[in-house]
């Protein structure tokens, strides 16, 4: 029961995230992906509020805190206010046809599967137990973000630099619970798992039929579910980031050139992965710098970085501030070694890498979704952005393994596989950019 | 035909996952029960139940039978984890053993059995191990 109280207490959080999505220009997703929607806007526009408080020197109480993202939610409607709104209509309702009901079914499949096996105790990730729980769980106590544990030098095995995000919504749902619940964090994957396919589906059916997009869905929630069980990413920051990043780009994907409001909403989940993962943020920059530079039309490019990147400045920035603030950091640590990257080591480090993919399933979450792109007839320009998104995480994540120090063969080992798995997911929806007989109007 | 290829190949991958797990409608013991790392379970398992014992704030150290600094490193990060109101102290860090923080501990975790604990008394014992108190020198 606990364990229920701590998710719906994470849950809560989508009620920051209803102003926004009550715009009338995002009827289109849907109801329900309207409401996944607001959970991501929620969850980035609370991590941002409790980072502020911290960063103000206050405690954190759960009701101020969901009123000052609530605020912050409003803020973003008001950005809304006065643009033109295109004609939208609410999804039609049709019937579900063969393939998009086994689509939907096989999607369906891979969770049940998810929440199986986190029930058995097979997916937790000892991360969980190591840094984020315990994080999550201090902040929780003491309300606030506590720079004097991660000053500790007993505890210097626990990253202090990491983004916000993830601790300070399993703090926030501590709070909210009256402890902390390693099950119902564990939970989090097959939830977010679920909510990943569910979201992108709506997203990809306001412009194609059911039919058409329930595949693909399905496509992507196997193969980041595959993924997600056999690198064990139960309770860590994994998955939140993956719902993230594939809410961003399946926001961009759209045929249509993306109004100030997809590009809001499509830049506040960028900050969300931004603010969930250190890689998080090379996958912003990637996605907006390439949306606004390549995909988009040549004379809207800084507004469209403005709504793409803004978010992630505000919500990073926040979380440097209280860092620097406090003497704990000014940037990621890590970043400062990419510069120092050792190309002699290349065939190792991919060598390596192919191997660790290929221990997941023989690497076929990866290669299946690329085969079908690559075999899809009538490719769209769409399918740019989450190729070349693809291969910039590619770029890092090399340069990454490059510049580390010492063998970099165990780093590889437990890490790539999970590192990669947005490329999975990016390979899908490039797959589902094919030019479609059934388009709605 | 394409959307038949994705289907059979999101088909193929969770009939992957599913042949490859053994999956169970049994709900695990502790989240690491029946995974790669079921040999976290023990200590888990011995953690959550000697939190339970502890006085708020106390301190305690969290060793291993037989002694191996390396799986202590580990315990110690566990224990932190799952004592949040206590103040756990490392009795090894990063796989070197630090006698100095463990000698101030007031209760002992041991990992295994068995186990003595030399100027303390057993308080209790389960499965996994035993929970200690140091007589007061």
């Amino acid at each position: 029961m606990a364990g229920f109280i701590w998710l719906l207490g994470l849950g809560t959080c989508a009620v920051a995230g209803i102003p926004l999505l009550q715009h009338s220009e995002f009827r289109r997703f849907g109801l329900l992906g309207r409401g996944l929607l607001a959970a991501a806007v929620g969850a980035v526009c609370l991590s941002w509020a409790m980072t502020l408080v911290a960063l103000l020197g206050l405690r954190w109480h759960p009701v101020t805190l969901v009123a000052l993202a609530l605020l912050a939610g409003l803020c973003l409607r008001l950005i809304l206010a006065n643009r033109p709104v295109p004609l939208a209509s609410p999804p039609i309702a049709e019937r579900l046809g063969l393939t998009g009901l086994l689509g939907a079914a096989l999607g369906t499949g891979i969770v049940v599967v998810a929440i199986l096996a986190t029930r058995a105790g097979q997916t937790m990730s000892p991360d969980l137990l190591y840094f984020w729980g315990p994080k999550a769980q201090r902040f929780a106590e003491v309300r606030t973000i506590d720079a004097s544990f991660l000053r500790n030098p007993l505890l210097d095995y626990i990253p202090t630099d990491y983004p916000p995000l993830l601790t300070n919504l399993y703090a926030f749902a501590t709070m909210v619970a009256g402890s902390f619940s390693w099950w119902a964090a564990a939970a989090v994957f097959p939830v977010l798992l679920a909510a990943t396919g569910i979201a992108v589906a709506a997203i990809l059916a306001s412009e194609k039929s059911r039919t058409c997009v329930s595949p693909y869905a399905g496509l992507m929630t196997c193969a980041l579910g595959v993924v997600g069980i056999q690198a064990m990413v139960a309770g860590v920051a994994e998955m939140p980031l993956l719902f993230f990043e594939m809410l961003a780009v399946s926001l961009l994907i759209l045929a249509k050139p993306p109004t100030s409001g997809l590009l809001l909403l499509a830049g506040l989940c960028l900050a969300g992965a931004a603010g969930t993962k250190v890689e998080g943020l090379p996958f912003a920059l990637a996605v907006s710098l390439l949306f606004a530079f390549v995909i988009h039309a040549r004379g809207r490019r800084v507004h469209a970085l403005a709504f793409l990147l803004i978010p992630t400045l505000i919500t990073l920035g926040t979380w440097f501030l209280f860092g620097a603030k406090n003497g704990l950091f000014w940037f990621y640590r890590g970043y400062g070694s990419l510069l120092a990257v050792r190309w002699g080591d290349l065939p190792l480090v991919a060598a390596e890498i192919l191997r660790s993919i290929g221990k997941v399933s023989y690497g076929l979450p990866f290669l299946l979704p690329l085969i079908i792109f690559i075999l899809t007839p009538g490719k769209t320009r769409a399918a740019v952005l989450p190729i070349a998104v693809s291969i910039a995480l590619i770029g890092f994540l090399l340069a990454t393994y490059l510049s580390t120090r010492g063998d970099p063969r165990e780093l590889i080992g437990w890490s790539s596989a999970r590192v990669l798995s947005p490329v999975a997911g990016l390979f899908c929806l490039a797959a589902s950019r094919r030019t479609s007989p059934v388009v709605l109007p | 035909l394409q959307p038949a290829f994705v289907i059979g190949a999101s088909g193929i991958l969770l009939a992957l996952v599913s042949l490859r797990l053994p999956l169970t409608l049994d709900r695990g013991e502790t989240p690491f029960e029946h995974g790669q790392l079921r040999s976290i379970s023990p200590a888990y398992a011995l953690l959550t139940k000697a939190a339970a014992e502890l006085p708020d704030g106390a301190s305690v150290v969290a060793v291993t039978e037989p002694r191996d600094p390396l799986a202590e490193t580990n315990f110690f990060r566990a224990a932190v984890g799952l004592m949040p109101r206590q103040n756990v102290l490392p009795a090894a860090r990063w796989g070197t053993p630090t006698p100095e923080y463990e000698r101030q501990a007031e209760y002992v975790v041991v990992l295994g059995l068995p186990a003595v604990v030399p100027g303390a008394d057993r308080l209790f014992q389960w499965d996994e191990g035993t929970l200690w108190r140091r007589r007061i020198r």
